[in-house]
């Protein structure tokens, strides 16, 4: 009899999810699924509004993430004003969105999906969690706690507050940076340089004893897609995009990301909120492809500073192509936290950033505008559609989180088809496929433009659909 | 040094009174004041060198205002999401940080979390009632009592 096995809530992650796993007649996996259980609808509910309050309205997707969401809308906002910010603004915003990458990646990274690393993944679950790590690992859990701190910290200081900022806007930003500000910055970055060192050697030590998880949690060839800047090094904030494959081959580069639309499409499956963004000239599903820290250090040529090119390189190595193991996006993220506080240093030395003219003024010059920007989980856009008064009549919200859904979907069931085995069912084999999810650090918040957590439930199943059994973690 | 941290979301009628009470409190150089929709980790290096902290919430409990110490023993253990209780960031602080002050919880009635940002007239009362239980308190207790006091509008 065939069955089905859901985890519900997953746990560890930003939203509401379940995973189901289905098992043939013999008890070997036949297909996984991870549905998105959430909604919230931004897009409609923005509707009728003036487009200069989108920025702020966007923060209040995410709690983790808002400042991405401020700066792709805002950009949007620039483009139907049909101006160019002032350097002041532009210097602010790239600040504050390395500033957003380096929180959200500690977060993901220390609070979340270390515990497995470092207490690993069969110990016991009411200690896989960052109390566990402290009790296992003071000195990095102290250092990962200050990271995230230290991340914040910019956001408050440049933005008014750490989250849901009143901060960015059309044409600039609302606020100016003084030299005080700058110079508190500027005396977190050799902590923070050294705790990043520290918490990289310690990934990749740790990586050598974990290599059934890395071959098989989500190891498989897709499509990469990221910002690059026009020579091909790592960016953020403006750039364009480029496409890889999984043998590192160019497949598209060059693309404006204010025309998304032609060559992403988003498709739609009835078991999930989450929407399945491909590449269009190959079709769906066989345009999946993946965004985010591995996705942007496959696409880029080179990381343009010291340190996290140093790294980058080490990184590539790890693959004759693209490195397609979802797991190292683990060892990415902290990578891409090097390198955001190498340019966080960089930007406070520049003078740009503490002039006080900081917001270009116009009327609305265009009726279509769109945003985009690297968010901490990958490329997101935002596109409005205006009428004449300057009231959003249509928002499309195209989110990392969505993008890697395919990815997602697939990881889970590699996952699950190698380590879960019914006759021995444990709740390690169960983190596993968790820990494929947590891999993408998914924010179902951004994604369904829903908020909450994300708790845990497996479900077996026979093949009529009738529930077996159930094991629940909230 | 005092912290004092509202907790709460000031979107949600009185679930902001936490927010409205440290308004009401003056702001000097031994006083931090931090306003936060909840509780993450790194809230606990911000209360690290404090010899006094009050976490303010809003609490649909409560009849009166008032002032629980914080107790951490028990406080890890729970499954990790991204909130957190005062005990676990006090936890923290004394774990990792070598926070050895005092923390306490200030439980201020409220009644109504829906859209908007007015507080009930109830919630307004409850507000200051905190304010000055919490100035009356760092008097009693605090080294430097006569660095905090309620601001002029309250």
């Amino acid at each position: 009899m065939s069955e089905r096995i859901l985890i519900h809530p997953v746990t560890r992650v930003e939203g509401h999810a379940k995973i189901s796993i289905y098992l043939d007649d013999s008890d070997e996996v036949t297909s996984a699924q991870f549905h998105v259980t959430e909604f919230r609808g931004f897009e409609k509910m923005c509707e009728g509004r003036p487009f200069h309050e989108m920025p702020g309205r966007m923060s209040r997707i995410c709690g983790i993430c808002p400042v991405s969401h401020i700066v792709a809308s805002s950009k949007a906002g620039d483009m139907l004003l049909g101006v160019e910010i002032p350097r002041a603004a532009e210097v602010q915003r790239r600040l504050v969105n390395y500033a957003q990458v380096l929180q959200s990646h500690a977060l993901s990274f220390f609070h979340l999906s270390a515990p497995d690393f470092l207490l690993g993944m069969d110990s016991a679950p009411e200690k896989r969690n960052l109390f566990g790590l402290i009790e296992s690992d003071r000195g990095l859990a102290r250092r990962g706690i200050r990271l995230r701190q230290f991340g914040q910290r910019v956001i408050e200081l440049v933005g008014g507050r750490r989250i849901h900022p009143d901060w960015g806007t059309p044409g600039g930003v609302l606020r100016v940076v003084g030299a005080g500000e700058r110079d508190e910055i500027r005396s977190w970055i050799p902590e923070a340089i050294e705790s990043m060192e520290i918490a990289l050697e310690r990934m990749k030590s740790v990586l050598d004893k974990l290599k059934p998880e890395v071959e098989n949690i989500g190891n498989f060839p897709t499509l990469f897609l990221g910002t690059v800047t026009p020579e091909g090094a790592l960016e953020f904030y403006d750039g364009l995009i480029r496409i890889v494959d999984a043998e590192g081959n160019i497949v598209a580069e060059g693309l404006d990301p204010r025309r998304y639309a032609t060559y992403l499409a988003e498709a739609s499956e009835d078991w999930s909120f989450m929407k399945f963004p491909y590449y269009k000239p190959l079709g769906y599903p066989g345009g999946a492809y993946r965004v985010g820290p591995l996705a942007r250090l496959n696409v880029a040529k080179s990381a343009g500073t010291l340190l996290a090119e140093r790294e980058l390189r080490e990184f590539k190595h790890r693959a004759s192509g693209a490195v397609c193991q979802s797991f190292l996006y683990h060892l990415a993220r902290l990578i891409e936290m090097l390198h955001s506080i190498e340019r966080i240093d960089e930007l406070t030395d520049d003078p740009d950033l503490l002039r006080p003219h900081v917001r270009a003024k116009a009327g609305q010059n265009r009726h279509h505008g769109v945003g985009s920007c690297e968010a901490p989980r990958g490329v997101l856009f935002h596109d409005y559609e205006v009428d004449d008064d300057g009231l959003i009549r249509k928002v499309n919200l195209l989110i990392a989180t969505a993008q890697n859904n395919l990815a997602m979907n697939r990881a889970v069931e590699q996952t699950a088809r190698h380590f879960v085995k019914k006759r021995s069912l444990s709740e390690g084999m169960l983190n596993r496929v968790e820990a494929a999810i947590r891999c993408f650090d998914p924010c179902l918040s951004c994604s369904t433009h829903a908020v909450g957590q994300m708790p845990l439930i497996v479900e077996l199943r026979d093949s009529t659909g009738q529930l077996l059994d159930q094991a629940r973690r909230d | 040094m005092v912290v004092c941290i509202a907790i709460g979301n000031s979107l949600r009628e009185d679930d902001g009174v936490a927010h409205h009470a440290l308004r009401l409190i003056a702001p000097n150089d031994n006083v931090r004041l931090l306003q936060v929709f909840q509780l993450a980790p790194e809230l606990a290096c911000e209360i690290a060198r404090a010899d006094l902290v009050f976490f303010l919430d809003a609490d649909a409990s409560a009849e009166t205002t008032m002032l629980t110490p914080i107790e951490t023993d028990g406080a890890y253990g729970g499954p990790m999401a991204h909130s957190m209780s005062p005990a676990e960031v006090v936890a923290i602080a004394s774990d990792l940080y070598a926070f050895a002050g005092k923390a306490l919880l200030c439980r201020i009635p409220a009644k109504q979390f829906g859209f908007g940002e007015e507080l009930t007239a109830a919630a307004k009362a409850a507000a200051r009632s905190a304010a000055k239980v919490i100035v009356e308190y760092v008097a009693l207790h605090a080294t430097n009592p006569d660095k905090l006091r309620l601001a002029e509008n309250c």
